[in-house]
């Protein structure tokens, strides 16, 4: 019994079929080398003419391309008829497409996003409240590096849909301070102390020159907008720097920043409620109990 | 050692003793230096107070070691020598005269600049490190959107060479504007492209080539010749840097302020 299904199995491995298997393997295995080889040297030369991105986009479209190629070439050595095939993908196909709507709508809003260019591989974007580094740009999704080095997927339809802030779009930006000090100080001495941090620290760009603006009266403050141009990679080195510099030039002017305040009156406009401090008398107010009844 | 005034002297070869800590100082810097073996060390600072005095060069055997970290470099053969050299600074000078300048139609100005410059320390040809004498501010010239990452500096300008003070730690640069258009030039800022100057030693000041700058009335740009010629001020005694990107016979560059004002919030 054994020695038949032995002798049926080694009846069907036939030489010319092991033939046909190492040359499909071969052609599988060269196919792939050569579609690797030659997407990264599209890769390569795309750098001189293609931004990052671009570059990458064309690298994978030969990659698919030829693996496409190849499996085309593969299964008609196999003796599948392609054209049956095909027909039958485009049938399957209307069923996949169906059933992989978001898919889909990730793809059409990849293509968008990547028409639109409102970002590029190395930008640093903003979406909602996350915030990293553009890693790639699929046509399905967007990958990020957090700056606490975490990997993040974006699908592509929730970028369309949704707010995003390119960061590093513009070579310069403006780091914004909201800063109060105590009524008593003078504006004129805050705005030209605030004008010199500015020209002393060196992230802080010259020109455009700094805004430094009296905002408001708030409630236990005066209000100072303090704007401070720098260089898109130069924002933590500004913002540690001139943090520290304000608050020692404050403190060695004597300019009080203040913490919140409230005044009580007792219906003139300027007196404040009267509050008399006694000495203590060393007796402390007596409690008597409570007779029941 | 070179020759020359003592501010101009400060720049050349030195060799110092192995194991003998070397203090040089020039304005806001100080750096010390140690050579052992195939081994340099350096460590430096900055001391904002420290400025406006000579610049000098000092080696003493026992001196204690500085506080901040040494750096160590360790060079493919033994140099007993160090080379202390002059270098312009790495990006393009935003220049703001100290009064602005007004050009009539057809005018020609020639204006002094100091230039500070780095300090570039070479063991043998061995670039050890390159450190600026003193920190100068960033700037953006041009668009917002589309400029150009610079250094601000704020100068006299002056147009008599006898009215300029310059330091040890500065080169001059003798800079020609010349109004070829229609209207007025009134210029705040003028951007100096220093990539292409070289530094030669002079008599008693650090000379760079001469510029020349003209303008034909294209919004900022303006049409800049570098001399291919030492500078002709001062008897000069040698080149002591060449010029990063020696420049082509004219260049046509975004060379004058014109910034469109961001206001707003």
């Amino acid at each position: 019994m054994l020695t038949s299904v032995l002798k049926d199995i080694g009846g069907y491995f036939t030489t010319e079929l092991l033939m046909n298997v190492l040359v499909v393997a071969i052609v599988l295995v060269a196919g792939f080398i050569l579609a690797r080889l030659i997407s990264g040297l599209v890769g390569r030369v795309s750098r001189k003419y293609l931004s990052q991105q671009y570059g990458m986009l064309l690298r994978k479209a030969v990659y698919y391309g030829i693996a496409v190629l190849i499996l085309i070439i593969v299964l008609q050595m196999l003796g599948v008829k392609v054209t049956a095939l095909l027909g039958a993908a485009g049938i399957a196909g209307i069923a996949i497409g169906f059933a992989s709507q978001t898919s889909f709508s990730n793809l059409i809003s990849g293509i968008f996003l990547i028409s639109e260019k409102t970002f590029q591989v190395g930008d640093i974007i903003k979406v909602g409240d996350k915030t990293g580094i553009v890693q790639s740009i699929d046509l399905l999704s967007v990958k990020l590096n957090t700056f606490d080095n975490v990997f993040l997927r974006i699908p592509n339809e929730q970028l369309i849909k949704s707010e995003l802030i390119n960061i590093t779009r513009y070579p310069i930006r403006r780091l914004d301070i909201k800063l109060g000090v105590a009524y008593k100080s003078d504006v004129g001495q805050v705005k030209a102390l605030l004008k010199e941090l500015a020209g002393k620290n060196p992230y802080c760009l010259m020109e455009p020159e700094p805004l430094i603006v009296f905002t408001n009266f708030g409630d236990s403050a005066l209000e100072f907008l303090f704007g401070l141009w720098f260089y898109k990679t130069d924002y933590l080195s500004l913002k540690n720097s001139i943090m520290q510099e304000i608050k020692e030039a404050f403190d060695a002017e004597g300019i009080e920043i203040p913490f919140p305040h409230l005044s009580v009156y007792t219906g003139s406009a300027t007196d404040p409620f009267p509050v008399t401090l006694r000495p203590p008398t060393g007796k402390g107010p007596s409690r008597k109990p409570s007779s029941p009844g | 050692m070179s020759s020359g005034a003592p501010s101009v002297a400060f720049w050349g070869e030195r060799t110092p003793e192995e194991g003998a800590v070397c203090t040089l100082v020039i304005e806001n810097l100080r750096l010390w230096l140690k050579r052992q073996g195939r081994e340099w060390y350096l460590a430096h600072e900055y001391d904002p107070e420290q400025t406006g005095g000579e610049a000098f060069f000092t080696m003493t055997p026992e001196a204690p070691a500085p506080e901040p970290a040494w750096r160590r470099y360790v060079t493919g053969r033994e140099e007993k020598t160090v080379c202390i050299l002059p270098e312009l600074p790495g990006r393009a000078l935003v220049v703001h005269p100290e009064q602005s300048l007004v050009l009539t139609t057809g005018s020609e100005i020639r204006v002094f600049v100091a230039v500070p410059v780095s300090v570039r320390i070479l063991a043998g040809e061995v670039v050890l490190d390159t450190l600026p004498t003193r920190i100068l501010s960033n700037t953006w010239f041009g668009e917002p959107a589309a400029g150009e990452l610079c250094y601000a500096l704020t100068s006299q300008a002056v147009r008599r060479l006898d009215g300029l003070e310059s330091g040890p730690d500065e080169a001059v640069c003798a800079v020609t504007i010349l109004n070829r258009a229609g209207g007025e030039l009134d210029f705040q800022r003028f951007c100096m492209r220093v990539e292409h100057l070289s530094i030669y030693r002079g008599a008693s000041r650090l000379w760079t080539n001469s510029m020349r700058v003209e303008y034909r009335g294209e919004p900022g740009a303006g049409q800049v010749t570098i001399s291919a010629k030492t500078p002709e001020y001062e008897k000069v005694e040698e080149k002591l840097t060449s010029a990063r990107r020696p420049a082509k016979k004219t260049l046509m560059t975004s060379s004058f302020h014109i910034l469109k004002t961001l206001t707003g919030f």
